[in-house]
């Protein structure tokens, strides 16, 4: 049986630990208030609901990435983009040039590195498959014109959506099939006016005349040197992340 | 522990069950206020089924834009699903809470009955409305209370009336109360707390401040878990009590210990949501010694659980008894993980991925639901039994309930396991990539992921379902 005067003893206990503990979070000298922009990018972004499929510092859903460090790795045209017409699971937000801009300045404000990360990062470059791909274009050494369409086609964001032989989680296809569904014809109409009723926008800039036939020319290749270009990617796998650099905590 | 039951751990459920009495001359409104909260909980539990549902298809890529089309994506479902899965315990516990009220606050006064209306009046206007508005997107798009702050003055006024009601009973004897009194009584405030915290963000200066915003609102979100696991817990020792006929363990020594350890982690371990943002070294130190703490609570729980399953249990089943067995077994699982995503390291490599989903899926539907249908179960029993049904048995205790509440565990499992293989998968390739790389899933993963999500939750939905058509029906029967 516990008393009446332990049992206040021990609420007294918790309750000094949940105190304590709140006022340590609430104390925090750490404060990093937003640019009024920042402010009207962070009010766009809740309206919208962004958190329901982002996440900042890891706080909100796994459908789509973790934003708090995406602002120096996203392309202002591809961000442009995503938030107007949307892509695959993303809706199209519709957003105005001013909202955009916001948004922008808002993700601009939470990408600081030095303050904190929402993902772990130990690796280098060379892990990613688009890297991979790059190096496996570098050993093949296609022809000039291939060459040139991969220069643009790295250059205009299209690797944000898709993936190097495969079809992405956001279910932008697999280039490398696409002259099986696609002719040459059909291939010019998405390169310069994008699918956008299937969620790709169009490219930004738009292909020079010359870089269109590059571009082609770069499909093609992928569709014949499919196997060479699979096989070069595999050779460089394996991992380049150090377990040994895993910190306690990430930040102090 | 009971004198008759020497050798027995603290599992409560795991006496034999007293004779199902049925309880005469109760206050009309304090059985209204259970069977209605209990068909709230149930009318809650059902929406964010299929919100739940509909979400976990949208989760596959082919189908999102169809969905899109027709109105539908992650805006709406997503909280949807969240907040009335935050109700669903809320109001089932709320059930049994009356429950409790129903035998020791004797007749309802006049304003306990004020207040009673005013309760289900606000709650229910403001699921409807948060539901509506939810639909046409309107909402906070803040995580858990996602839907516009305006309803969360009816809840809170709906809140204050119930905290009324439950201190105008046990207010005078609340320090000779059992243990679960106790958790009920802390968590009845410490939600009003929490909650207030949840809304930091409507002060313009929390809001202009997005770092200090989020430490705010990962202590709010992980205390509010903290609240509604309290009145979980309670629920489990409070129905175990009385289906056991024994009560002893809920004014033992083992009893408050344990739920000191709980409390002290629901108090203070939010802080390892939060080792990776910007804050005091004392926060990240106190959270992850804290969680450690609950090693003590797994090794009693895997203690409970060998005795468990060492015991040949010759009685008939019983719906109530299985649903809490499975939430033991839940408890073990969930509790392991718990400790082992609370080291620093593993939770730096762990946070932001479907790991945390399993996680949390594990702890709500393993846990918290099994348990609350547990009482759920118990509560509704004896109103089918005051119908002149002879025993409860015959009406939720059958062999196709058996058959539907191993399914339901057996498809939670795989839901549970599939998101923390896709989520460490996921944790190793992002971690594998440079600071400035764009994380893209393998190949294998991107293609299966949505597919698994959709296919193991609609295993869940199916035995949930189920579950509801036995349950529903006789929960809106039922007269109080």
């Amino acid at each position: 049986m516990v008393t009446p005067t332990a049992k206040k003893i021990l609420l007294s206990v918790l309750l000094t630990g949940f105190v304590v503990q709140t006022a340590l979070v609430y104390s925090d000298e750490r404060h990093e208030p937003l640019s009024n922009a920042a402010v009207r990018g962070r009010e766009i972004w809740h309206r919208d609901a962004c958190q329901v499929c982002h996440q900042l510092y890891g706080n909100g859903g796994f459908l789509g990435p973790d934003l708090t460090n995406a602002f120096g790795r996203v392309d202002p045209v591809r961000l442009r983009s995503l938030l107007t017409v949307g892509s695959g699971q993303m809706p199209a937000f519709r957003l105005t040039d001013d909202e955009v801009n916001d948004v922008r300045e808002f993700l601009r404000s939470m990408d600081r590195p030095d303050l904190g990360r929402g993902e772990l990062r130990l690796g280098t470059e060379r892990g990613t498959p688009w890297a991979r791909f790059a190096g496996a274009v570098s050993a093949l050494q296609p022809e000039a014109t291939v060459r040139r369409g991969w220069t643009a086609f790295a250059t205009r964001a299209c690797t944000g959506c898709h993936q190097p032989l495969a079809p992405s989680p956001t279910a932008a296809p697999d280039l490398s099939l696409a002259t099986q569904h696609l002719d040459r014809h059909a291939l010019l109409t998405v390169l310069t006016g994008g699918r956008v009723e299937r969620g790709m926008p169009s490219p930004v800039p738009a292909f020079e005349p010359g870089e269109l036939n590059d571009v082609i020319a770069f499909i093609g290749w992928m569709a014949v040197a499919r196997d060479a270009i699979a096989q070069r990617m595999a050779m460089q796998t394996g991992t380049s992340m150090n377990w040994r650099a895993l910190p306690w905590w990430e930040y102090r | 522990m009971s004198g008759t039951l020497p050798d027995r751990p603290i599992a409560a459920w795991q006496v034999e069950p007293a004779p199902v009495s049925v309880t005469q001359a109760i206050d009309p409104a304090r059985r209204f206020a259970t069977l209605t909260f209990l068909r709230g909980a149930l009318v809650a539990v059902a929406i964010t089924l299929i919100a739940g549902f509909l979400a976990a298809l949208y989760s596959i890529p082919a189908l999102a834009p169809a969905m899109q089309s027709i109105g539908l994506d992650m805006r709406q479902l997503r909280p949807i699903h969240t907040v009335f899965a935050t109700s669903w315990i809320f109001l089932g516990a709320a059930a049994v809470v009356y429950r409790f009220l129903e035998d020791q606050g004797g007749p309802a006064t006049s304003g306990d009955r004020w207040r009673l209306r005013v309760q289900v009046l606000s709650w229910a206007g403001a699921g409807a409305g948060i539901l509506g508005t939810l639909l046409l997107r309107i909402g906070s798009g803040r995580e858990y209370v996602g839907f516009h702050p305006a309803f969360s003055l009816l809840i809170v006024v709906g809140w204050i009336c119930y905290v009324w009601n439950v201190y105008r009973v046990i207010g005078r004897s609340f320090w000779q109360q059992p243990i679960y009194v106790m958790m009920w009584g802390v968590a009845l405030f410490f939600f009003l707390y929490t909650f207030a915290e949840q809304h930091a963000y409507l002060l313009p200066g929390v809001f202009a401040d997005p770092v200090h915003d989020l430490r705010v609102q990962w202590k709010a979100t992980g205390t509010l878990v903290g609240s509604f696991n309290l009145f979980v817990y309670g629920t489990i020792i409070y129905v175990g009590g009385l289906i056991a006929g024994d009560d002893t363990y809920c004014h033992s020594k083992t009893a408050y210990a344990l739920f000191f350890v709980g409390l002290l982690n629901s108090f203070t371990n939010f802080g390892h949501h939060t080792y990776h943002l910007p804050q005091s070294a004392w926060v990240n130190w106190i959270a992850f010694v804290v969680s450690m703490t609950e090693i003590i609570v797994l090794a009693r729980a895997v203690h409970d659980l060998w005795c468990l399953v060492r015991a040949n249990d010759p009685r008939p089943f019983s719906a109530t008894r299985a649903c809490f067995t499975a939430a033991k077994w839940w408890t073990v699982a969930i509790l392991f993980s718990s400790v082992l995503i609370s080291i620093p390291p593993l939770n730096a490599v762990i946070h932001g991925t479907y790991v945390v989903t399993g996680h949390a899926m594990g702890a709500t539907i393993g846990i918290d639901t099994m348990i609350l249908l547990g009482g759920v179960f118990w509560v509704l029993g004896e109103f089918l039994g005051r119908r002149g049904l002879p025993v409860t048995r015959t009406a939720l205790d059958t062999r196709n309930m058996r058959r539907i509440i191993i399914g339901l565990n057996l498809g939670v499992a795989a839901l549970v396991v599939w998101l923390h293989v896709s989520g460490l998968v996921t944790a190793i390739h992002r971690a594998a990539l440079a600071p400035n790389e764009s994380y893209v899933a393998p190949a294998w993963l991107g293609a299966s992921s949505g597919i698994m999500f959709a296919l193991t939750g609609a295993v869940v939905i199916v035995f949930f379902a189920l579950l509801l058509a036995r349950v529903m029906p006789r929960a809106f029967a039922a007269r109080a």
